[in-house]
């Protein structure tokens, strides 16, 4: 169709140039660029063209993955997405292939983990054990890449491999732009009659709605670490034996690898109908569904941890949505960007996926009066991101190896010969900020998330109450890295300026987690029904306020790379240069009217919940006789 | 160009000039004062028009915070904070003795404080004194790396309890705030409790 509208479109320009008789030359360049572009809309077209199972038949796995996926075929040959009624196209088979492929490979790599974790090692495999794996494997087979292959060689004899390497390697990755474009885009809310920047010019061919529908694998038919975020890497098979054979340690390098603490087959975390409940859950019956839950050996201490000693206001709720919900739980810096130790991310689809960043990189400066020291990413992703490549250091690198190991302020670490460092945050330490994620996690399923100050405040009270368990338990805070301590020991021996510096440090521009124009409940009520008065108005000038931020931010976080003297000053004007990532939450003059409203309505759980908060952490400094509590 | 149209341009450049200079001096720290007198439940004093007050309950009582401008790093906002400590309060400690206990040093964070100086707040005998200690910044966010913040408290008894005036900053501005601070002092007006 829209190679017809093309070539008809010729006629006209092909009359003007023989009626005018001018610019003969032109006219021919012109006539033969727009034949040229008539026959690459005619390839568009062909592109575009359905695929047929009957022309092109399918191999047996990808048949049954697409099945599996809810893909039906049409007596045709043609075959028809989930709940859409256009035929794929020939164009997009192959990526939806190998998106099926990639999160099978995926899956079987997750089972595969969990048959390891729940067996006495890799080498004391039971028959029926080792038979799961073997078989799972070899059901596979034909869409595990040679490295994979090679991997799991161990686990036949060489007559059945000379038999199953017949089937040929699947084929190479495709280019991933392609996929970018399968998530769902927001239905903008019809906006206020109000000034809005003129609409896009609409373009001369029309093309159906339906024929730039993105082909949409449904997050049902995904297994969870696939469909959770879709963007994150695949574990590769060396991460997954990471995991397997249970060490926790990641390798410092500057390509990060997603390691899966989770490593759920079942359906994905997105958020139900009906919320979990807020009951109690016995020790016994969370220890039952630890044991059967699909989270990896470090994930499952973590949670025990968590289990054991969290307060009862968020053990409550952190079990229930845990039992219910099974959120992500992945050892990947990579996802973590710029977060020292953990971050929440809430997939299109309403999945949660926390990733913990496992340790960080220590640079310390030395100066002719002292030095200081620096705390740097893992993962290179948190550079880019930044516009600057990793720094040169050894810690960063995989193939450096330490000269030592020491126990610092810092805790466990791997020392290098450049002086820097590789740090591994403890279990014990990572478990409470797993606990605050997961406090966070809760406030936006159950809705208390209006004032993001108070979600910090109670998700930071659970923490620090956890480790006063711990620590009381143990009579040690060793776990603890400096930073954590730091914040715990203010919490509990001057609270008032504790409370002084969260709030100041979450609405500094490089944190960025409070709006400091409204951070207190009372406050934010009062700015959203202002801004629900004129909501373009409110957009305008959030967005302007972001974009300072996000300035301010950037600024920041370069003077800081620029005082660790690991940057050349070009490299740094060459970043300051670069144009600002736009923010994907932005409130658009179309939406910020139901998100105001959700907000407001929000705040009186908000309100609720950091009320009980504040009164378990009252009663607990009243019973604790305030010994170590400095009231001012 | 005709006279009087000169005449209106250089009208507007003035004009402009001084809007703009007037933006830029917003919020800056050190900036001409543009101060407004904020009331809360606990007290009323002048504080920065650019600020963002608020008040709210905590584990501690009630509390007032201001927020000001952001450090040059992005990783500490400026910001002030009004406590009002009676002894019905879990954890109240004596005017002497919380003093004490806020100028404690601590080698672990690099905590120092100056010595004690008598202020006179609204009829009232304050103490004032100052305090640095090294925290680890951005809060949780990558790179972080060592930075002083300095506080500036205020301790105010009244009849039946005391405030805590705070005024906290990254050490590179805490210079611009200094008037700040001065100012809420010396417009300070404690209420009847």
């Amino acid at each position: 169709m829209a190679a017809e509208n093309r070539n008809i479109s010729l006629i006209p320009f092909m009359h003007n140039c023989v009626v005018m008789r001018r610019g003969f030359f032109i006219c021919w360049t012109g006539l033969c660029l727009g034949m040229a572009t008539g026959v690459a809309r005619g390839q568009d077209a062909a592109a575009q063209a359905l695929y047929s199972v009957k022309a092109e038949p399918l191999s047996d796995i990808d048949s049954r993955l697409l099945l599996k996926a809810r893909y039906q075929v049409q007596p045709d040959g043609a075959v028809l997405p989930p709940d859409v009624s256009t035929p794929v196209a020939h164009a997009d088979m192959p990526y939806i292939v190998q998106r099926l492929e990639s999160s099978q490979r995926l899956q079987v790599l997750v089972r595969i983990d969990l048959i390891l974790s729940k067996s006495q090692g890799e080498k004391n495999l039971t028959d029926a054990e080792r038979e799961s794996i073997r078989n799972l494997l070899r059901e596979n087979w034909p869409i595990l890449t040679r490295k994979s292959r090679k991997d799991f060689r161990a686990y036949f004899s060489l007559r059945e491999l000379e038999t199953m390497d017949q089937v040929p390697l699947p084929q190479a990755s495709l280019a991933e732009q392609d996929l970018k474009d399968q998530e769902a885009q927001p239905v903008p809310m019809p906006a206020p009659p109000a000034p809005t920047p003129p609409a896009p010019p609409t373009p001369a061919v029309s093309v159906p709605p339906a024929a730039n529908l993105p082909v949409v694998i449904p997050a049902a038919a995904m297994p969870q670490v696939q469909a959770a975020v879709a963007p994150a890497p695949a574990p590769s098979v060396a991460a997954a034996a990471i995991v397997s054979t249970g060490t926790t340690a990641v390798a410092a390098s500057t390509v990060t690898v997603a390691v899966p603490i989770t490593a759920s087959t079942a359906a994905p975390a997105a958020l139900p109908p009906a919320l979990p409940g807020l009951g109690e859950v016995a020790a016994a019956e969370f220890e039952r569904f630890l044991t059967e839950a699909p989270y990896g050996r470090e994930g499952k201490a973590m949670l025990r941890l968590i289990a054991q000693y969290a307060p009862p206001f968020a053990r409550r709720r952190i079990l229930n949505d845990l039992m219910t919900l099974f959120p992500r739980i992945a050892l990947d810096p990579a996802r973590a960007g710029d977060h020292s130790y953990s971050r929440l991310i809430i997939g299109p689809d309403a999945s949660a996926s926390i990733a913990l960043t496992g340790g960080a990189i220590l640079h310390e400066q030395r100066k002719f009066l002292g030095g200081s020291v620096m705390l740097l990413s893992r993962s290179s992703a948190a550079y880019a991101a930044a516009g600057l490549p990793a720094p040169g250091l050894q810690a960063l690198r995989a193939e450096a190896a330490p000269t030592h190991n020491q126990n610092g302020a810092w805790g466990q670490s791997s020392v290098y010969a450049d002086g820097s460092q590789s740090v591994s945050f403890s279990v014990e330490a990572e478990a409470g900020y797993l606990l605050a994620e997961l406090m966070r996690f809760d406030a936006r399923l159950r809705g208390w998330d209006g004032s993001a100050y108070a979600v910090e405040t109670v998700a930071r009270d659970a923490q620090w109450l956890f480790y006063d368990a711990l620590i009381t338990e143990r009579r040690s805070d060793a776990f603890l890295d400096s930073e954590p301590r730091d914040s715990y020991r203010q919490w509990l021996d001057r609270p008032a300026e504790y409370y002084d510096d969260l709030l100041q440090s979450l609405t500094a521009s490089r944190n960025g987690t409070v709006d400091p124009r409204r951070a207190g409940i009372a406050v934010v009520a009062e700015f959203d029904r202002q801004a629900l008065v004129d909501c373009v108005k409110a957009a305008a000038a959030q967005a302007f306020f972001r974009g300072l931020s996000a300035r301010q931010a950037r600024a920041g976080m370069l003077s800081d790379y620029e005082g660790s003297g690991l940057y050349e000053p070009e490299r740094l004007s060459g970043a300051r240069a670069l144009p600002l990532a736009e923010s994907g939450s932005a409130m658009t003059p179309g939406s910020c009217r139901t998100d105001l409203q959700s907000e407001l309505d929000a705040l009186p759980k908000s309100e609720a919940v950091l009320k009980e908060a504040v009164t378990v952490e009252k009663n607990w400094r009243r019973e604790r006789g305030e010994a170590h509590a400095e009231k001012p | 160009m005709p006279k009087s149209h000169r005449v209106i341009c250089l009208a507007a450049v003035f004009l402009c000039a001084g809007v703009l200079r007037a933006q830029e001096g917003a919020g800056t720290p050190g900036a001409q004062p543009q101060s407004r007198m904020t009331t809360s439940r606990l007290f009323s004093c002048e504080l920065p028009s650019s600020w963002n007050a608020f008040e709210e309950e905590d584990a501690l009582g009630a509390v007032f915070h201001a927020l000001g401008p952001d450090d040059p790093a992005a990783s500490y906002r400026t910001g002030l904070s009004v406590r009002w400590v009676e002894p019905e309060q879990t954890g109240y400690m004596e005017p002497k003795k919380a003093v004490a206990s806020m100028r404690r040093s601590d080698r672990a964070v690099r905590r120092n404080a100056t010595p004690v100086l008598p202020m006179r707040v609204a009829g009232l005998l304050a103490r004032i004194f100052e305090v640095t200690e090294t925290r680890v910044l951005p809060l949780e966010r990558l790179p972080a790396g060592e930075k002083v913040i300095h506080r500036y408290v205020a301790v105010i008894p009244d009849s039946a309890g005391y405030y805590v005036v705070r005024l906290s900053s990254a050490r590179e501005v805490y210079l611009d705030f200094h008037d700040d601070f001065r100012r809420c002092l010396q417009t300070f007006q404690p209420f009847a409790r």
